[in-house]
């Protein structure tokens, strides 16, 4: 669903039903289940939201992994922390806080 | 000064905030396509042609009548023959085109097809439709007459079209798969 986080794991077999990760011809990272398998390196995916099957066929060296892990509206956070706000929120922050922290404790011991 | 129960918290914020910032994203690629299979594209003929009751001939001309006079009348046959790939419907009329207008109002036809009755009235009134099916031939008789015996239609001439047009659904449609021909006819009246 959007907005969830996925873990993937890369797999030396991967089997129908399975839902992957996988580059495809225009280098855009696509994550869909594996509805058929032509061959061993040939296989045929489709979005679950989709009515019909991907256009292009995946070989196997295409597949960055299966799905192992989903972590429901993660994924919110994460485009909140590539924000300027949450850049600030997440890293400045704290890293400065730390740092003057730090800075204090150096100088009190000086 | 932050203690350091405070610290970690922050050290861990900053290794969330950067695990996330890593995080890469995939594209859910939503779309929707349809197949539709099995498709095939015939090209076929529609043709027909107007022919000789006789001897199977090629027609375009049928009545060409000298010296009608009253009560004379002239006949002539024609078979509508199938030449193409496709069954059609047709509507069939007469037209003048040039002559006499009184001469051309004053005639009669009497039309026969298949050998049943099919028309009898002024010639430039006939319309009638038709269909050729499976026996790929459709059989006209028309009976031409002068009733009339006005001085002032003698030695005058009406020329005119039987039209043959086909359609598909209404007589009155033009496009798609269609064919027109014309049967021209020249009558002369006598003198009386």
């Amino acid at each position: 669903m959007t907005g969830d986080i996925i873990i993937i794991k890369s797999s030396p077999q991967y089997i129908k039903n399975d839902v992957v990760t996988f580059e495809d011809d225009q280098q855009r990272r696509v994550t869909h289940r594996i509805i058929d398998i032509q061959s061993d390196n040939i296989f045929i995916t489709k979005g679950d939201a989709n009515r019909s099957s991907d256009r292009e066929n995946i070989a196997k060296n295409q597949i960055l992994g299966k799905v192992t892990l989903v972590i429901p509206k993660l994924g919110y956070l994460v485009s909140f922390c590539k924000s300027l706000p949450g850049f600030l929120l997440f890293i400045i922050i704290p890293g400065v806080l730390i740092i003057a922290s730090e800075s204090i404790k150096i100088k009190q011991y000086v | 000064m932050i203690n350091t129960r405070i610290s970690l918290t922050l050290f861990l914020t900053i290794l969330i905030g950067l695990g996330l910032i890593y995080t890469e994203a995939t594209d859910a690629d939503l779309s929707a396509g349809l197949s539709a299979v099995g498709n095939s594209l015939n090209a076929t003929t529609l043709e027909f042609s107007n022919r000789d009751t006789a001897n199977d001939a090629k027609s375009s001309l049928l009545f060409n009548t000298f010296g009608l006079i009253p009560n004379g009348f002239d006949i002539k046959a024609i078979r509508v023959k199938k030449d193409g790939h496709e069954y059609f419907k047709y509507h069939l009329s007469a037209q003048k085109t040039a002559g006499d207008d009184i001469l051309c109002n004053e005639l009669k036809l009497e039309v026969w097809h298949n050998r049943q009755s099919e028309y009898n009235g002024k010639l430039l009134d006939f319309n009638a439709n038709s269909a050729i099916d499976d026996q790929n031939k459709d059989d006209w008789i028309f009976f031409v007459s002068l009733l009339n015996d006005d001085k002032n239609i003698s030695v005058k001439f009406c020329e005119f079209d039987f039209e043959f047009k086909t359609y598909r659904n209404n007589p009155g449609e033009n496009g798609g798969f269609s064919d027109r021909e014309l049967l021209k006819s020249r009558i002369t009246s006598g003198s009386w």
